[in-house]
């Protein structure tokens, strides 16, 4: 029926516009430079739903290309992640993110988990340019905003999954689906399973010094074919 | 009872209900401990808890008593009697002496007297005007609560609605991170087996997708199904192919 579509359509517009609202706070409110939110599934997928800006997006890719950072931590102990000097702490704690922090104004990171009950389903990371401590009151005050922005953020990442063109921004790559269709090429072409195909997609990436998704897009555009990359690097 | 010992009572009544509120509690455990303090403080023969259901009707979730007829008894009184008044005003319902109770109750106050209970009170469960249930309280002898017993046992009643509530909603969390979870992993898979098939037909990815669905469809299969079949290679990408040529042939002879 047209009507109900209509209806669903302006809930769904004013659902996004009030999650959106929620995430513009963290930046307005909270004494840090940026942040985004992501969502996380059963086996490690990963939706960006949303990032304040460039730096804060390239700290949601570093992770998710290089498969560490605070960000993990969070999400698999379910705890807030508290890095108030990133670029001494990570070398010892994520020595591959640190090499990539090098030159990338990130001072210190704070992760706060966002949990139904016992499971975990996203973050909110918070980043700023200069190190330091975030101060007991903010802490409380993120953990609060964390707290409301879950079941919105929730809500948001499923409609997008389920949607055939998920709702990814400038900043916020949604699922990345570009990368899982590439894994879903490579492991036709190497006959190999998806999991490892990604594993292969990332460590290539990695090699060459160029992001997962450069390297995905390579793939889906056929400029690069994996079975032949392999004739070259045997 | 002395008012001391009535004090302690209650606190000691409280204690109960937030004792089993605290950990991973069982709902029914709570509403018992519910009913069979407030029959102890109220004087009461018996006593049940009536929750509502999807559907707006009324069950008996926990009683005093497992007598058959008891039951039956606060069944019929959720058909027409103080316990579906106090479930639709979401207002106490004292019923001083059943047996000047008005004609609308009748099958009530045959079967209320038949059972032996003379006089009772019907208290509802209800938080923000969101009303659940009633937990109904019988008596032997005529005679009504006092206001203060009525605001004690509201009070009670206030507190297992919220843990009523608490639970329900942890439940609904629950479901909603296993849409999300579903949600996510499902689009994966999608996106790896448009990747599978636009490798093993050299198609672009909307193709893919096309031969995916039109397969699912055929099949009678779910995306999500045929998509972990392509990925995991239990679907061969060859039948996919020949479903999708099928499709596209029938669509011409139309």
């Amino acid at each position: 029926m047209p009507t109900n579509e209509t209806n669903t359509g302006e809930s769904a517009a004013s659902a996004d516009a009030e999650f959106v609202a929620l995430c513009d706070r963290l930046v307005g409110e909270l004494p840090i430079s940026g942040g985004s939110v992501c969502a996380v599934g059963e086996k490690e997928a990963q939706s960006t739903l949303w990032a304040s800006d460039t730096i804060a997006s390239q700290l949601d890719e570093l992770q998710f290309d290089l498969g560490e950072g605070p960000r993990w931590d969070a999400t698999r102990s379910g705890a807030l992640i508290v890095v108030n000097d990133l670029p001494k702490e990570a070398t010892t704690r994520w020595p591959v993110l640190a090499g990539a922090l090098v030159h990338r104004s990130i001072g210190a990171v704070f992760v706060f988990p966002l949990t139904l009950g016992a499971i975990s389903v996203g973050v909110v990371e918070l980043y700023r340019e200069t190190p330091g401590s975030l101060g007991a009151d903010s802490v409380a005050k993120a953990a609060r905003m964390a707290r409301t922005i879950t079941i919105p953020a929730v809500t948001y990442a499923t409609r997008s999954a389920l949607e055939d063109h998920g709702l990814s921004t400038e900043f916020a790559p949604e699922l990345r689906r570009e990368v899982h269709q590439a894994a879903g090429m490579i492991s036709y072409q190497l006959g190999i399973t998806a999991t490892e195909a990604f594993m292969r997609l990332r460590a290539h990436a990695f090699a060459i010094d160029v992001p997962v998704h450069v390297i995905a897009n390579d793939v889906v555009c056929r400029r690069l074919n994996f079975k032949h990359l392999l004739d070259d690097h045997p | 009872m002395s008012k001391a010992s009535r004090e302690a009572q209650l606190n000691r009544a409280f204690v109960l209900l937030a004792d089993t509120l605290t950990h991973d509690y069982d709902v029914i455990e709570l509403l018992n401990t519910l009913v069979r303090e407030s029959v102890d403080l109220f004087d009461a023969q018996a006593g049940g808890i009536m929750i509502v259901d999807g559907t707006n009707e009324l069950h008996v979730v926990v009683s005093t008593s497992e007598k058959a007829e008891l039951v039956e008894f606060m069944q019929l009184d959720a058909g027409a009697g103080p316990c579906v008044q106090a479930f639709t005003t979401g207002a106490a319902v004292i019923v001083p002496d059943v047996g000047e109770s008005g004609a609308e109750w009748s099958q009530f106050r045959e079967e209320a007297l038949r059972q032996g209970f003379h006089s009772l009170a019907s208290i509802p469960l209800r938080l923000r005007g969101e009303i659940i249930g009633t937990m109904n309280l019988m008596r032997t002898s005529p005679g009504k609560l006092n206001d203060r017993d009525l605001a004690a046992a509201q009070a009670l009643a206030d507190v297992a609605t919220i843990g009523i509530l608490q639970e329900r909603l942890s439940r609904e969390r629950g479901v909603v991170g296993d849409q999300l979870y579903w949600a996510l992993d499902s689009r994966v898979l999608i996106e790896q087996a448009k990747g599978v098939l636009s490798a093993a037909f050299d198609s672009d990815m909307d193709e893919s997708f096309h031969a995916l669905r039109s397969y699912a469809r055929s099949h009678q299969l779910t995306l999500r199904k045929v998509a972990a079949g392509i990925v995991d290679r239990s679907i061969h990408v060859a039948e996919v192919a020949a479903s999708a040529r099928a499709a596209e042939r029938s669509a011409g002879s139309r």
